[in-house]
């Protein structure tokens, strides 16, 4: 897949993009709504990381092990229809 | 405008039917001339427009009921018949030309008119066009599909026939919002639209079918059947509350499902239940926030999803493969392709400049504000799911990732001059949503280009590229096949009606047997009353058909060929036996499968049977009758 | 002009009597002569019909001057002069559409089905006698539609059903077998007609249809009705192929003379749904206990036949068989609109006779079309066919669409119809079985259109030439199949006049609530 070295700048792009709307959050947002994750700023990284994360660990450990066949899974059976 | 003849539907529906009669050279512009004119029709609609055609007791059909909401519909999808048409120039399909261009016309039909009857006009000729186009596919899976798709839509259409013949009996002639009422025909209705919109678990067909249609075929299928019913929700449902639960788990659903796909069109159909789930919980919340939510995420999902479809068609068409994991290592070769990608990728994102932005974060703050923190917040882990498989996923493995040194083929222009038009429109409207915002229907105060909102995007966008990175080696998807809810119709369907008809067939053949049984025995007592009394298998009667073939062998046979011999006669006995047996087992019975009454079946038992059978039932409505 | 009634039914018999004579003199004298009868035929009854529209009072005519109810009279009203206009129009345009079965003309490749051996010589004893039975079953045909007497009633039934059993065994392959019972148990349908007939004159003393209706009055619930009401059900449930006396059907259709199948597939169930109406509405009349019941069992057999025709056309390779089980379904949806009793359920069946009568034969027409070119039935070799018969397959698709209920065709409107009088009389079973029959009916309709347009050429030889410049069929069976394809979309597209302004004129005075 990526090297190393790839995933490495990446990274560094990523947190340098975070560091820099946590800063432009704290100065200029001005946020409307009541709940916790509106106001604190960098919620919004959290929710993606943790969100994403879940998301992944779901769907390639329990969704995948449910729901996936190989592929000629219907055509083995039936000889009409 | 003022005759139905400028109807835009109608104008792509003749577009379609005489795409036929031209030459194969010219007949891919057919259809681009006659969505341009369709487009031309649309635009001069006006607000308030009403055009009716009278029909039985009096009733008076509003063929053409223009207001701000289905204006803007008939807008983009007049704008995605026209593109689609330029993507299909290439093909000289008179059947998909045709198709494609009926099922357009039928979408606009829907979305124009203002009374029931109108609506399940147009709606059933949109099922039986685009179900042609499934079947344009012309391989055997596609076929098989288009049988499913057929099913499920015909099941959905005549659910919502009947719901709209409850409401025309009581005197509601004309589309109004009835979502007060549970009652009937509130949910036949329902169900009917949800069927078309891919709700789950009615989604199945959409999984199902679009990735079996033609490369071209499939882009309109992806446009207009969906986003026809999401009009209807948003007209005739909205408010209703349940739906903004539905849709959110629609929207996780889709993205969930997506992350371990691997064929290309099935991921972006996946992500069309979940972008859908999005449109129809902002029907659900109902405020007029909301619902300009839905229309603008409906008008900026039409262009990207389209835009993706083409990408995936065009890989399709260069490469021959379908599959994720097989492709990789594209971009040099498709550099277009990849740029249009990126468009689309981002726009169904919902990154900030794109129109996926403009519209997505409507539908969340409508959400927000309507007071439902919990699908706000389910909604945004939809969206990082999307970005997570077409993004990171879709794009990473068939542009970058391993080379596999495959075969690129040379693309039509008009490919590339549809796909370009796509994504200028995703550009332009990102930059200045103003101008699809003022097309919204209902009033409303809404500035995307916020700090808070602009921040919000990018925080959540940028980081779900870091759990895909971590795992990246893990993400490829493998060449497997989700089982989705249309498992159970298809495995346990296939089961039913082979036992369901073997039964049948027993039974018939059962009761021939039975009747050619008492028949035959009948006719040998009357040949000689002594035989029941005296040996079993006297010689002169020779059993009707099969019967013969299930006997044993008989010693007197042979009595000729071994006079006097009788060690012989055994042996010949045994093998004739053998042989019999194996025939028997081998080739000799037919297959159960279908009743086919042309085999062997003995005449005389078979007519006899029916007469008894006659009598029998004769007696049966008689007692029915006395009781 | 008085005559006009009397000339419909009596113009076929005589050409039909005719026919055998002159065809021994010049082959084709009789066709001539039976198909100006049945123009003329045609003419008398859009005549009735102008007529009947006109002065919106039903036209009753006494044979010979007799007046009833000694005399044999024939009753026109607003109920079934469609219907006969219908059936002289579809009966004129298959025997025209009948005539290249048998032109004698070279063929141009043997065909390998030895099974395809109907009737198409061109001696004057095959094409003057299948005129002949021809002729005279468009004569039961029309006179049963409008007599008014019941045992004139039995006595064209007969009529019809031997001619029909003459022209089914003319169709090679196992007709023979196939018309011996349709004629076993025709006739013991006719015999129980007969019976009931007879307890219904046993005590009233009539055989008017007027008279007895009046007279019934009193004894609405006598034995005698129950009996006669019970063996009425079996003797037109068994002409009619209802569930499940309809063992007949699957092989008549099959195996008719593919010139005679449209006229015979189409109207021959029909005219006893018709009897079957006005007996259970007009003359014993829905006040009647019996009545009552017998309705409901006939609407309950009506949806198993609805139900298991569509299942059983979905299993078959032929086209014929297949369009035979769809018929006992079709015959369902008339059972059911008939059972439900209210004024739409009458409409419904009304107007399903009529569309189903001409969806029916064209089907018909277009499988003898491809029969006639090629010698095949096969459905799955069906592979092109809107290359070589285009105008054919129109027709073949709007007739399908038609079955399958897609506006703006007919068959969708008596759809409709079924489902606005089971909403009033709330009767919802028949909303579910209307559902699961459109989907069955969907899918082995559309598996017909896929494989015409999707599938790849099937190749089939050619067996008999086609019709002059360069049209794909001899003129003669062109022309009725374009005209009933316009017809079927023009009879759902004026489906609103016919409902409003014929039929619910002629509705019977008492209907179940």
């Amino acid at each position: 897949m990526m090297r190393k070295s790839t995933k490495v700048k990446i990274y560094i792009i990523i947190v340098a993009v975070c560091v820099m709307s946590v800063i432009a959050e704290v100065l200029f947002a001005h946020p409307h709504g009541g709940e916790i994750w509106h106001t604190v700023p960098g919620a919004d990284i959290v929710i993606a990381f943790a969100g994403g994360w879940i998301l992944i660990l779901f769907a390639k450990k329990i969704l995948a092990l449910i729901v996936q066949r190989e592929e000629n899974y219907y055509d083995r059976g039936d000889k009409d229809e | 405008m003022n005759s139905l003849i400028f109807h835009p539907g109608l104008i792509l529906i003749a577009a379609g039917l005489t795409a036929a009669l031209f030459p194969k050279s010219i007949r891919g512009f057919v259809p681009v001339v006659g969505a341009a004119a369709a487009l031309v029709s649309m635009v001069s609609i006006d607000y308030g427009t009403e055009i009716g055609l009278s029909f039985i007791n009096g009733i008076t059909l509003a063929v053409i009921s223009a207001d701000s909401l289905n204006w803007v519909f008939g807008l983009i999808f007049s704008m995605m018949a026209f593109i689609g048409a330029v993507y299909s120039v290439h093909n000289k399909s008179a059947l998909e030309a045709a198709a494609s261009m009926i099922y357009a016309g039928g979408a606009l039909g829907v979305t124009l008119c203002g009374d029931w009857m109108t609506l399940i006009f147009f709606w059933e000729l949109m099922a039986a066009s685009s179900l042609f186009l499934i079947w344009a596919g012309r391989t055997e899976k596609s076929v098989k599909a288009g049988i499913r798709y057929l099913l499920v839509h015909m099941f959905g259409g005549n659910c919502l026939l009947i719901g709209i013949i409850f409401k025309v009996s009581a005197g509601d002639i004309l589309i109004q919002n009835i979502s007060q009422v549970h009652d009937a025909a509130f949910w036949l209705i329902l169900t009917g639209v949800a069927v078309n919109a891919a709700i789950p678990p009615l989604h199945g067909w959409l999984t199902d079918a679009y990735p079996e249609g033609t490369i071209t075929g499939s882009v309109f299928l992806s446009s207009f059947t969906t986003k026809v019913a999401v009009y209807c929700l948003i007209r005739i449902f909205a408010g209703t509350e349940f739906l903004v639960w539905v849709g959110v788990v629609m929207a996780v659903y889709g993205a969930v499902f997506a992350i371990i796909e691997n064929d290309m069109r099935r991921l972006l159909s996946y992500h069309i239940v979940s972008q859908v789930g999005f449109m129809v919980a902002g029907a659900g919340i109902g405020t007029a926030l909301a619902l300009n939510g839905a229309a603008a995420h409906a008008f900026s999902h039409i262009l990207y999803k389209s835009l993706l479809f083409m990408c995936a068609g065009t890989i399709m068409y260069a490469t021959g493969i379908r599959s994720i994991n097989k492709l990789g290592g594209l971009a040099k070769k498709m550099p277009f392709v990849l740029v249009c990608f990126t468009v689309a990728a981002f726009s169904i994102a919902g990154v900030p400049l794109f129109n996926g932005f403009i519209s997505k974060s409507i539908t969340i703050t409508a959400a927000c504000e309507a007071g439902y923190p919990l699908a706000e917040i389910l909604l945004q882990l939809a969206s990082v799911g999307t970005f997570l498989s077409i993004v990171m996923k879709m794009m990473y493995f068939v542009f970058f990732g391993k080379d596999k040194n495959i075969e690129v083929k040379p693309i039509p222009k008009n490919m590339y001059i549809a796909m370009g038009i796509g994504s200028v429109l995703c550009i332009l409207y990102g930059v200045f949503p103003g101008l699809l915002y003022r097309f919204l229907p209902y009033d409303f105060e809404y500035h995307p280009f916020t700090w808070d909102h602009i921040v919000q995007y990018v925080q959540l966008l940028a980081v779900s590229a870091v759990p895909f990175i971590m795992y990246i080696e893990h993400m490829e998807p493998h060449s497997r096949l989700s089982l989705d809810t249309d498992w159970f119709y298809r495995k346990p369907f296939a089961w039913i009606v082979r036992t369901v008809s073997s039964l049948c067939v027993t039974v018939q053949i059962g009761f021939g047997a039975f009747f050619r049984g008492i028949y035959d025995g009948v006719r040998r007592a009357a040949k000689n009353p002594l035989v029941f009394i005296g040996e079993h298998g006297v010689t002169e009667y020779k059993g009707a058909g099969d019967l013969e073939k299930t006997q044993n062998v008989r010693r007197e046979d042979f009595d000729d060929e071994f006079a006097g011999n009788d060690i012989d006669a055994e042996l010949a006995v045994a093998i004739a036996e053998a042989d019999k047996a194996q025939a028997f087992a081998t080739g000799e019975t037919e297959s159960n499968d279908v009743y086919d009454p042309d085999k062997e079946r003995e005449p005389v038992g078979d007519i006899m049977s029916v007469v008894v059978f006659t009598f029998i039932a004769a007696a049966a409505f008689i007692a029915a009758a006395v009781m | 002009m008085r005559h006009l009634p009397v000339l419909i039914p009596i113009l076929p018999l005589v050409s039909a009597m005719l026919c055998l004579v002159f065809s021994k003199i010049n082959r084709n004298l009789g066709k001539y002569i039976v198909i100006c009868a049945l123009t003329a035929s045609l003419a008398s009854s859009v005549g009735l019909f102008v007529q009947v529209m006109r002065t919106g009072e039903s036209v009753h005519y006494y044979m010979g001057g007799w007046q009833p109810p000694l005399g044999i009279e024939f009753v026109i009203d607003e109920m079934n002069v469609l219907i006969l206009v219908a059936i002289a129009t579809v009966a004129l345009f298959v025997c025209i559409y009948s005539q290249s079965f048998f032109s004698g003309k070279p063929k141009l490749a043997e065909s390998d089905r030895e099974e395809a051996n109907f009737l198409d010589r061109d001696t004057w004893l095959e094409k003057g006698g299948f005129y002949a039975l021809y002729a005279l079953l468009s004569a039961g045909l029309l006179g049963m539609t409008i007599t008014g007497d019941m045992f004139n009633l039995y006595v064209f039934l007969e009529i019809a059903s031997i001619s029909g059993y003459g022209l089914i065994a003319l169709g090679g392959d196992k007709s023979v077998l196939a018309s011996f019972r349709y004629l076993l148990l025709g006739t013991i349908a006719a015999s129980f007609y007969l019976l009931a007939v007879a307890y219904m004159y046993s005590i009233t003393g009539t055989l008017n249809m007027a008279d007895m209706g009046m007279l019934l009055a009193s004894h609405k619930d006598s034995t005698n009705v129950l009996l006669a009401v019970s063996m009425l059900i079996i003797a037109f449930g068994i002409k009619m192929a209802l569930f499940p006396l309809h063992g007949w059907q699957p092989d008549a259709y099959t195996y008719a003379h593919p010139a005679a199948a449209p006229l015979i597939s189409g109207l021959m169930s029909k005219a006893p749904a018709l009897a079957m109406m006005r007996y259970m509405f007009y003359i014993i009349g829905v006040d009647s206990p019996y009545v009552g019941k017998a309705l409901t069992v006939i609407g309950f057999l009506g949806a198993c036949g609805i139900i298991l025709g569509s299942v059983m056309a979905n299993a078959q390779k032929d086209f014929r068989r297949m369009l035979a089980y769809s018929s006992v379904a079709q015959i369902g949806y008339i059972a059911v609109g008939l059972s439900l009793g209210n004024a739409y359920g009458i409409i419904a069946a009304v107007f399903h006779i009529l569309i189903h009568a001409f969806m029916k034969s064209s089907l018909f027409m277009v499988i003898g079309a491809v029969r006639y070119r090629y010698d095949e039935v096969m459905i799955d070799k069906f592979g092109g066919l809107n290359k070589h018969l285009p105008l054919t397959t129109v027709t073949l698709v709007i007739a399908a669409l038609s079955m399958v209920g897609i506006p703006p065709t007919g068959g969708f409107f008596s759809k409709w119809y079924i489902i606005m009088g089971s909403l009033e009389s709330g009767h919802y079973f028949y909303l579910v079985v209307l559902i699961i029959s459109s989907l069955l009916n969907a899918v082995y309709f559309f598996r017909v259109l896929e494989t015409v347009f999707v599938n790849k050429d099937a190749e089939l030889t050619e067996i008999r030439p086609a019709g002059p410049w360069k049209f794909e069929l001899p003129l003669s069976m062109l022309v009725p199949i374009v005209l009933f394809g316009i017809i079927i979309i023009a009879i759902g597209v004026l489906n609103a006049p016919i409902a409003a302004d014929v039929l619910s004129l002629g509705l019977p005075e008492v209907l179940a609530i």
